[in-house]
């Protein structure tokens, strides 16, 4: 992990900062500095800030994880720079990657695992780790200037926390107002940013969700089974299964291992296969992938993993959720993406000549239509931003890269035109 | 033994023409002067953020309400109620989103007066079950959310008991207000708007959202005073649910009114229904974790002049225009005492999924899960009685693009139809063709065995109101006795060759009946015997009983008795 080049020595400071004073532009990167200029926003810490929350110990303080939203990210000491939360995590926290990872308007991503000391996750063949409780899932999303040097200048903008609590996972998301510290903040923001990707200039605002959009995607809701049904939705990670993790990672100073392996050693993983190759694995995805160059294989790979990680958590249904009669919160659309569902028998699932039950669009007959992607409304929504858009939430630039790989997989599927004539 | 391709049911009616001979006049262009229907709307409502929606007088002259203690519907603040601050004209985002997102189970939360801006969606979830949002009335808080880019206005997911009242929801660039897999929400005096008018091209460019007001997945609903206009899809939708109670709602300007869906126990009643592309609708469609819907009631409801242009994509793109009320592939339906008027296609449409997908020899294979599941393609169990009808049909979509029974409007109108005559178009229409292929028994391999129409198809006690001349038709898009045939050539009526010559009758064959509904002469849809009335439903919401079932608030009122 490389140090962020914008950070200023300042001193921690409670300070709210009104932003136009700290531009975000790479003051350590040299080049067209004044032309890209993400602000810092003010905003209003909301709640209180218990006793646990101030620790004098430089360790993680887990009282804090786990009883308390506490008002600064710093205030659980999880990193060892409380202003860089990109790399040095404290211990025994440790960094992870996914090989396939959700759409976020072309953000880096940087993720950490704290399991608490003694205690570890279980393993499970296709959903998330089953996690104990106190752990905790850290994602720091920043915005590169360039997306071609994602090493290079990028401005912080918050860093979600899911914390596994007494009575289940909880969402605590923190906003970077400054560049000292992150506040809590419920209630979310949109942020003017900007970036270049392969040479051209993207302008955008940036969601940042509040805390229950966070359950949007985070959650299993229940299939009601009558009128006395008054289960309630359940909240989960999302990203931390088998599939995306069972690849190598470059943990520095020459140690690059599988990801599931490393966290068998540090004694936070149970029951993982021991033979890796066994595990059904996402594929290993970036921007620069050439769609064009997959054989047929690789492409159905490709885009099976890429519709997981970024529909499956909503579009999801049973299968194989723990809970019984539990579905994702679009579930209900008939629409289901998951990555361990098999195709072959339940075409209609991934919206083979099926007609969307909840939406439409003028020129798009059918969610899938093989052979057509130009007339699948799948893709269109993917290629939209707006009312119409998917995901719902979480991004206001168009993913050029994840459409074309999803036209891709349809336009390579066995031409049927589901009975319609164009 | 006969094999079912496609019905081709373009193919079949012009194929009438030739079987029974024909002339055609155009009746296409004719017109009939609106009339008022004799029900006053019941609630006085406008879509203007500037005019009052529904009138209150009576509670807004209240010392409460002055005092911003009460709603203007009579909801009587409680002392620990969070109330967010805010005077009109504000961007109430933060404070609002703080609010509630740090809200616990079982809190009050009261918007202020006044209209709002609101730039973000406004999630809720389990942290907040039992939340009571409200305002200060249906016209006296508004929430705008015309810059709020994306997603819905308002998310409920996966909580319970949750009571939305007295405000509303401008704008939304998405849904109105959803509510997902919840057990328990009732909205009350709430509003959905989108003041934009809706046409094929502002929903192009998104100017209207989807959905108005649109719990799905859910238990015990209860929809009431409520408001929807300008909505892309169903102002009023019900999807995937079960006990449900929709009324004293208006529904205008959306493509679909009020439309319940896969929905199972619902008493849809005293609503009005206008302006709409159609007013009332009852759908089972397939691949749905809830495969198929049952037991649903519509009463006492006005539907009136739906006769929007359809402006709508997907499922209820299909929606003829002028349509009173559509039910499709649904069983256990009725439908009594609604007064239908104006609507310029048809009061009431019964059609089966067959009339939207053709291809009957592939359902096995397209639908295989669903039909697993206990969805079918048919239409059964419907039972029409008791309803008033004037001046309905006048003017029927007859474009095949917007319309599903655009070419059987086109066959009646011109006369390429049982009489090869011009008719008044029928102010009922049943499609027919689930009974006709139920009873060949070529449905055997869906599971649809013969025997399942059994007098379940039945309109008795219809009242004829028309003043415009026109005769109160009921109209069989295709016969349904296999057996029957025709008068002078003996052949088979509603099957016909599908190789000319072959003398193998193995393709259903349109007919276009009619017959008058009010006379004893009708033999369309008769009743041998009136069939069983269909349950009322009940809604418990934090342990009140709500609607005409047991322990109901409306239990035993004139209404429920009807």
């Amino acid at each position: 992990m490389k140090p962020l080049s914008h950070l200023k020595p300042i001193a921690w400071s409670s300070v709210i900062v009104v932003s136009s004073l700290l531009s975000a532009c790479g003051s350590g990167s040299g080049d067209d500095s004044d032309t890209w200029d993400i602000k810092f926003q003010e905003v209003t810490v909301t709640g209180q800030n218990p006793a646990v929350c101030t620790s004098a110990s430089s360790d993680v303080n887990w009282d804090a994880l786990l009883e308390a939203n506490c008002q600064n990210l710093s205030d659980y000491n999880l990193f060892l720079n409380p202003s860089d939360p990109t790399s040095n995590p404290q211990i025994p926290g440790l960094p992870y990657k996914l090989n396939t990872q959700l759409f976020t308007d072309y953000s880096s991503k940087y993720r950490f695992v704290f399991v608490p000391p003694n205690t570890s996750a279980t393993y499970s063949d296709h959903e998330v780790m089953n996690f104990p409780v106190g752990s905790v899932l850290v994602k720091t999303f920043n915005i590169p200037k360039d997306t071609a040097n994602r090493d290079g200048a990028e401005h912080i903008i918050e860093t979600r926390l899911l914390i596994h609590r007494t009575n289940g996972w909880e969402a605590v998301p923190y906003y970077w107002s400054s560049e000292n510290d992150a506040q809590y903040l419920s209630y979310g923001a949109s942020i003017a940013a900007s970036t270049t990707h392969k040479g051209e200039n993207l302008t955008f605002n940036y969601g940042v969700p509040t805390k229950n959009e966070c359950t949007n995607c985070h959650t299993i809701s229940p299939i009601r089974q009558g009128p006395d049904d008054d289960r309630v939705s359940i909240f989960k990670p999302i990203g931390p299964k088998a599939r995306f993790l069972n690849w190598d990672y470059d943990y520095g100073s020459g140690e690059i291992k599988n990801q599931l392996t490393k966290w068998e050693e540090a004694g936070i993983l149970t029951g993982a296969p021991t033979d890796k190759n066994t595990i059904d694995t996402a594929a290993n995805l970036d921007d620069n992938v050439e769609i064009e160059a997959l054989n047929s294989e690789e492409l159905n790979l490709a885009a099976r993993s890429y519709l997981d990680i970024n529909c499956a958590h909503c579009h999801r249904s049973n299968l194989t959720l723990e809970e019984v009669n539990y579905s994702g919160p679009a579930g209900d659309s008939g629409l289901r993406l998951e990555f361990n569902r098999d195709f072959d028998p339940d075409k209609r699932s991934f919206g083979v000549c099926k007609k969307a039950v909840a939406s439409g669009a003028d020129g798009y007959p059918l969610d899938v239509i093989p052979g057509r992607s130009d007339k699948s409304f799948l893709p269109y929504r993917m290629n939209v931003t707006g009312g119409n858009m998917m995901p719902e939430l979480g991004r206001d630039t168009i993913h050029t890269e994840g459409v074309k790989l999803v036209k891709a997989w349809i336009d390579n599927m066995d031409k049927d035109d589901c009975g319609l004539t164009f | 033994m006969k094999i079912i391709n496609q019905l081709k049911l373009a193919t079949a009616i012009a194929a009438s023409i030739t079987l029974i001979g024909c002339g055609s006049s155009s009746s296409s262009d004719k017109t009939t002067p609106k009339v008022d229907g004799p029900f006053a709307r019941t609630m006085s409502m406008a879509a203007s953020k500037t005019q009052a929606v529904v009138d209150l007088t009576a509670i807004k002259n209240s010392t409460c309400f002055n005092a911003s203690e009460c709603s203007a519907s009579g909801y009587t603040f409680p002392q620990n109620a969070t109330v967010v601050p805010g005077n009109s004209g504000d961007d109430i985002t933060n404070v609002l989103l703080a609010t509630i997102n740090d809200a616990g189970v079982n809190d009050v939360i009261v918007l202020p007066k006044g209209t709002f801006i609101v730039t973000k969606p406004i999630a809720i979830s389990a942290s907040q079950n039992g939340l009571t949002l409200v305002g200060h009335g249906i016209d006296q808080t508004k929430l705008d959310f015309i810059d709020s880019t994306a997603d819905d206005g308002i998310k409920v997911s996966g909580a319970n008991d949750i009571v939305l009242r007295d405000f509303s929801v401008y704008e939304a660039a998405k849904n109105g207000i959803k509510v997902d897999q919840a057990n328990g929400v009732h909205f009350n005096y709430v509003a959905t708007i989108w003041e934009n008018t809706l046409t094929s091209e502002a929903e192009k460019e998104g100017l209207n959202g989807i959905y108005g007001l649109y719990p799905v997945g859910s238990q015990n609903v209860l929809v009431e005073y409520s408001y929807s206009k300008g909505s892309s899809d169903a102002g009023i939708y019900v999807g995937q649910s079960e006990n449900i109670v929709v009324r004293h709602n208006v529904a205008e300007h959306n493509v679909a009114g009020i439309e319940i869906e896969n929905s199972a126990n619902a008493d849809v009643y005293d609503n009005v229904a206008f302006d709409n592309t159609g007013g009332l609708l009852i759908f089972d469609l397939d691949g749905l974790d809830k495969a198929f819907g049952s037991n649903i009631r519509l009463f006492k409801n006005h539907s009136y002049s739906n006769n929007l242009v359809n402006a709508g994509s997907g499922f209820v793109g299909y929606v003829p225009q002028g349509t009173g009320a559509l039910v499709l592939a649904s069983d256990g339906v009725e439908i009594f005492n609604n007064q239908f008027d104006d609507n310029n296609g048809q009061a009431i449409a019964l059609t089966s999924y067959f009339l939207i997908d053709e291809d009957v020899a592939n359902y096995g294979t397209k639908y295989a899960q669903t039909l697993t599941n206990g969805w079918t393609p048919i239409t059964n169990n419907i039972y029409i009685h008791n309803n008033n009808y004037k001046n309905n049909a006048s003017d029927p979509d007859q474009n095949p693009d917007s319309s599903l029974l655009a070419k059987v409007s086109i066959g009646y109108l011109q006369g390429q139809n049982f009489s090869g005559a011009a008719v008044d178009h029928p102010a009922v229409i049943y499609d027919g063709i689930g009974e006709l292929l139920t009873n060949a028994n070529l449905l055997a391999p869906m599971g649809i065995n013969p025997g399942v129409y059994n007098n379940t198809m039945c309109i008795e006690g219809s009242v004829n109101q028309n003043d415009n001349g026109a005769k109160l038709n009921i109209g069989y898009v295709y016969g349904t006795n296999p057996a029957e045939t025709h008068p002078t050539a003996g052949t088979p009526l509603n099957f016909k060759e599908s190789v000319e010559g072959s003398g193998t009758y193995d393709t259903p064959n349109a007919t276009l009946r009619v017959g008058q509904i009010d006379s004893n002469t009708n033999t369309l849809m008769t009743c041998n015997a009136s069939p069983a009335r269909l349950d009322a439903s009940v809604v418990t919401i934090n342990g009140t009983k709500y609607g005409c079932g047991t322990g109901g608030d409306d239990a035993g009122s004139a209404t429920c008795n009807l």
